[in-house]
């Protein structure tokens, strides 16, 4: 393969990799090594033989699938001898990106908010919130009833558990950039081992109408959003 | 309207969170039976805010008869007696009206429409604020009728919360303080009424003996002692207790 088609995929902004056929990974683009971050190989291996043809060749399938943060709508699949098996995962357009708005924000105490979630979700039942603050997180403007609403549909998720324990901070070394303007990232995270999420899809909807990012993961859900002065 | 009474854990930690929604632009759901102090506190979280029952606004706005551009904040009570709930709060969406709406019952849009619901629990879940109220109403009514009942003698019923704690402690003074004269007067207006439909003396009998029984059982320990204070016979007195059924469990 000449130089430019291997730029190609590996400057292509959807991760690209290969795989022996005992899943060792080969090869893969910097989107992949982002991916890779997060995402075990052997799980990205057994999707590939997953989603293969029943013989050499190619297949694309349209999913609905989401690792962290990103979700991706297709997944590519080729293999031409036993040897090797390839896999490409296309992004979804929307859904994975946060396309901050500055309308019709207010400003808000993130603090107060939370207060009133968990008070109107979780009061009535007995459970067990450990708390963990950064009390440097200044008001900050935000679409607050949307806002609210997503926290009570995420704390809603928690109403079946015994304890959580929640935790507010700032993203140390990353910046969200709205309007031209790059603003700090602040992290609300909610912990619980024995609680799975159920309406994922619920959620990262509310979460689109709220402008900030929801990433569900095993034992915890975080909500991460720009802190706008 | 009253002052909203926090004295226990959940009612101040509902006026916490009605302090914190005054401060947002956010629709609010004040949820709990009748009673227990909904729409005071939705004063508190819109303290100058219109009020309209729900249904009297829903025939307002259906009549045109209600400018809602002119509108910024509006307290509705009882909003679960509107037909369609979502669409009632959306025309409030779009005019950009902060709502603070009181309901006794559930309705599954309340979630996706409301982005702070403050619940209150019954007053005989909040021993602590019945206690004050209590002594609120007592007081109220000790200045009214001029006595000195103390809270162990009143009757305090929470059937009703508030409503009907409110109605049973002024009864329960209105009983202290009536006189021999205002027992006369009193049963002459009852015995009016009740002469439509019995007339027989031995029907209307029952109205001064069950008292007189009840009262002899609290104030003497037995039957035999009952009856010689009253001056009746025994078995009288038996026959009276069995007739009216208030024979001891």
């Amino acid at each position: 393969m000449d130089t430019l088609h291997e730029s190609f995929l590996e400057y292509d902004l959807n991760p690209f990799m290969v795989f022996s056929s005992s899943g060792k990974l080969l090869t893969y683009n910097q989107e992949a090594e982002y991916l890779l971050s997060f995402v075990p190989p052997q799980e990205l291996y057994d999707l590939a033989v997953n989603y293969a043809a029943q013989s050499f060749g190619f297949r694309s399938t349209h999913v609905n699938l989401r690792y962290d943060r990103y979700s991706f709508c297709i997944v590519l699949v080729g293999y031409l001898d036993d040897d090797k098996i390839g896999l490409k995962l296309y992004k979804e357009v929307s859904g994975n990106t946060v396309s901050v708005s500055k309308n019709n924000m207010t400003s808000a105490n993130l603090f107060a908010l939370l207060e009133l979630s968990k008070n109107s979700i979780l009061a009535s039942r007995k459970i067990l919130i450990t708390e963990s603050f950064d009390p440097t997180i200044p008001e900050m403007r935000l679409h607050v009833e949307k806002f609210l609403k997503l926290l009570n549909k995420v704390f809603s998720e928690y109403t079946n558990t015994k304890g959580l324990e929640l935790r507010v901070s700032l993203k140390i070394g990353q910046n969200m950039l709205v309007e031209g303007k790059s603003y700090p990232i602040c992290n609300i995270v909610i912990i619980d081992r024995n609680t799975t999420v159920q309406n994922r899809e619920v959620l990262h909807t509310l979460a689109t109408e709220a402008n900030v990012v929801v990433i569900i993961k095993e034992g915890k859900t975080i909500i991460e959003f720009p802190i706008i002065d | 309207m009253g002052e909203f009474i926090a004295v226990s854990e959940s009612s101040k930690n509902a006026l916490n969170m009605a302090n914190l929604a005054s401060t947002l632009p956010v629709q609010v759901l004040i949820f709990g039976e009748v009673g227990t102090g909904k729409t005071s506190l939705a004063n508190i979280v819109a303290p100058q805010a219109t009020q309209y029952d729900a249904l009297q606004l829903q025939l307002l706005i259906k009549e045109n008869n209600i400018n809602l551009d002119e509108i910024e904040t509006l307290i509705v009570p009882n909003i679960h007696h509107v037909n369609n709930v979502k669409q009632f709060i959306e025309k409030f969406d779009q005019h950009n009206i902060k709502l603070i709406a009181t309901a006794t019952e559930e309705k599954d849009s309340f979630q996706e429409k409301f982005a702070v619901r403050i619940d209150l629990p019954p007053l005989c879940e909040r021993l602590e604020d019945l206690k004050k109220l209590s002594q609120i109403y007592l007081d109220e009514a000790n200045r009214l009728f001029e006595t000195e009942v103390s809270l162990d003698n009143v009757e305090m019923d929470t059937s009703l919360n508030s409503i009907s704690l409110k109605r049973s402690i002024y009864r329960s003074v209105l009983f202290d303080s009536i006189n021999k004269e205002q027992v006369f007067g009193l049963l002459e207006k009852f015995l009016y009424k009740e002469m439509a439909d019995s007339t027989e003396y031995k029907d209307l009998l029952e109205i001064f003996e069950i008292p007189l029984i009840k009262v002899s059982r609290t104030r003497f320990k037995s039957q035999l002692q009952m009856a010689q204070k009253l001056g009746i016979n025994r078995n009288t007195l038996r026959k009276k207790i069995n007739q009216y059924n208030l024979q001891e469990d």
